[in-house]
């Protein structure tokens, strides 16, 4: 963890609420994208991670380990995304839950693709929408999960692997091509 | 090659079926919707910083590099004697005591003064006009204004605002008439009138910018800037304080780096009589004494002996005038609801007002008549702020419209707890409304 993000938690964690904010500011790209991977729908995704916001910082004399603070953030929003499909699941309609079907060979294509990343381990998942969704850096990815940027490699290489498999048996890869 | 070319279409397969520009955080808003929480955040630090848990921990991650830097820029300030990065060496102390002076203060007097370019009736010359009132403050939120008339009409008359009781009585000398209003909100600070100027002063980023002569002394030069997205009206604020008594003696907004009036090139111009239109340019807080001597009887909300005295009371929101409002926004935003609940945006607004009555839309014009009908019975705050602050419990307005099309059954479009009641409102996109018990909310809710 760099100086600078030392800092901004320590004034977090002693009241500075403009901290905080820099670090939502910092983490949201990412944390959208852990919300994604549980809600899997861009609006819900965002709402997911300002009510992980919410409450991260209701509960930030929590943070033991401030080293550890985005996989502690990242955490609190993938609960936050899973509290909030639970609910919208059992209340409402969410047209976004599942991708509406789309006409045409792209729109199959994309189909095809969310459904082999939705056949990943729940972990390499998180790795793969964490990099696509919207291009978080190894570092960031790093920071988020925990994890040695080796490991991530090894996860997202593993991935691909499955993934370029998955769909040259639907044949989505030639499609492309 | 083969393989790379591979992962490569992997890749942009990929990114084109999950692939997404994530919009910039917002924090301000987030901020507003968040209101309960950062409370309960404040008041836990609070507890945490009176027992001692924080603090020396905050010392001890302090980096030796950081402290090398930042005792590097004060060297160079000090040793250049120049405003390096903004920062004044006696800043701390100046604005530190200035702010002091602000929070103390129980009773201040200033002047306030609007500077306006106005046009000519054709359109071919503009010229400065100034509107200048006096204005006095005692504490808790009492108010004194004093307005007089300017070269395009208006009466002398006084306004008395009691901003803790939410009354103000306004005083016609000429016409012996008196009239108390309820308010709906406090336009004026019930902490007083520079209290928020202090804590924008206590930000890190405000700059010094120089020294300045003026006719009582020296000042310091001090400003803050924000960034251009209406939240705050201007994009800049200047603070001038005495560099002798350390007392803040100027609050100019926008600073002068938007707009100075002593150097403004049409300042020199004749004022005419007949005008077509009028351009606010800056407001100047000037001749301010933070130990004012003010007698209670300045403030009395009683009028005068011999004046006819007229009472109005304050309008309310009902829930159904607040759904109906966010159903015109949603209406005029292509039956969308909008991205705010509280209005929309003022630039699409005046675009609206700018256009000919005959070329305006059903849906722009309703809710041009809906805005101005609120207007006018002084709910400035619009259906759903009103609404929000007088009939729910405080926190639980939740807004979820953004993007949801009107007429759409099973959407939410925000939910709130009415005073007293043990369950939630829901308002949907087709403008219905259900009660549904917390643990049945989508997203979870303070008890």
């Amino acid at each position: 963890m760099i100086d600078a993000e030392r800092e901004l938690i320590e004034a977090a964690r002693a009241g500075d609420l403009d901290s905080f904010g820099k670090l939502c500011e910092r983490y949201y790209a990412p944390m959208v994208a852990v919300a994604y991977n549980v809600v899997r729908d861009h609006q819900l995704a965002e709402d997911a991670v300002q009510e992980a916001f919410a409450r991260g910082l209701v509960s930030l004399d929590r943070l033991k380990e401030p080293a550890k603070f985005a996989p502690w953030l990242a955490r609190i929003c993938r609960n936050a995304a899973i509290d909030l499909m639970r609910a919208r699941r059992s209340q409402v309609r969410c047209d976004g839950l599942v991708p509406a079907p789309v006409r045409g060979t792209e729109g199959s294509a994309h189909q095809t693709v969310r459904e082999a990343i939705a056949s990943l381990p729940a972990d390499v998942r998180e790795v793969v929408v964490l990099r696509y969704y919207n291009g978080c850096s190894y570092e960031q990815i790093s920071a988020v999960l925990g994890l040695s940027k080796m490991s991530i490699n090894g996860r997202l290489t593993r991935a691909k692997r499955k993934l370029a498999k998955y769909l040259r048996r639907k044949g989505a890869l030639e499609n492309m091509s | 090659m083969k393989a790379d070319d591979d992962e490569i279409q992997l890749e942009e397969l990929i990114r084109a079926a999950i692939g997404r520009d994530c919009p910039p955080f917002d924090f301000q808003r987030w901020q507003q919707e968040h209101q309960h929480q950062i409370e309960e955040f404040r008041t836990r630090t609070r507890f945490l910083h009176a027992s001692g848990t924080y603090g020396t921990g905050r010392r001890a991650t302090m980096t030796r590099t950081f402290k090398i830097a930042i005792a590097a820029l004060i060297f160079i300030g000090v040793c250049l004697g120049v405003p390096y990065l903004g920062h004044h060496p006696d800043r701390g102390t100046a604005v530190a005591q200035a702010i002091e002076q602000i929070e103390k203060a129980k009773a201040v007097t200033w002047k306030l003064t609007f500077y306006n370019h106005v046009t000519s009736k054709d359109g071919q010359r503009t010229w400065v006009e100034t509107e200048t009132r006096e204005m006095a403050y005692k504490a808790p939120g009492l108010y004194w204004e004093a307005l007089h008339p300017t070269a395009h009409g208006g009466s002398e008359h006084t306004c008395i605002t009691d901003a803790v009781n939410l009354k103000v009585l306004s005083l016609v000398p000429a016409e012996r008439r008196a009239f108390l209003r309820e308010l709906a909100v406090a336009g004026a600070g019930s902490r007083g009138p520079f209290v928020r100027y202090a804590e924008q002063m206590n930000a890190p980023d405000l700059q010094w910018v120089g020294k300045r002569t003026t006719a009582t002394g020296e000042v310091n030069v001090f400003r803050r800037s924000f960034p251009k997205d209406g939240s705050v009206g201007d994009v800049s604020r200047d603070f001038w304080v005495d560099t002798i008594t350390k007392r803040l003696v100027r609050v100019q907004s926008p600073g002068a780096d938007v707009y100075d009036p002593e150097t403004d090139p049409l300042r020199g111009n004749p004022v005419e009589k007949a005008w077509s239109t009028m351009e606010p340019c800056c407001f100047v807080m000037s001749d301010i004494d933070f130990d004012a001597q003010l007698d209670d009887s300045l403030f009395s909300l009683v009028p005068p002996a011999g004046y006819t005295l007229e009472t109005e009371q304050r309008a309310y929101v009902t829930e159904k005038e607040m759904v109906d409002y966010l159903g015109i926004m949603a209406d005029y935003n292509d039956r969308t609801f909008p991205e705010r609940p509280y209005s929309i945006e003022s630039k699409r607004l005046n675009g609206i007002y700018d256009k000919p009555k005959a070329n305006r839309t059903p849906a722009e014009q309703r809710l041009l008549d809906t805005v101005d009908h609120y207007k006018m019975a002084s709910l400035n705050m619009m259906p759903t702020g009103h609404f929000v602050e007088d009939s729910t419990v405080k926190g639980s307005f939740r807004y979820l419209g953004n993007g949801v099309k009107l007429g759409d059954k099973d959407r939410i479009v925000c939910w709130y707890k009415l005073q007293g009641a043990a369950t939630y409102r829901v308002v949907y996109g087709d403008l219905s409304i259900k009660d549904v018990a917390p643990e049945d909310l989508p997203l979870s809710v303070e008890p």
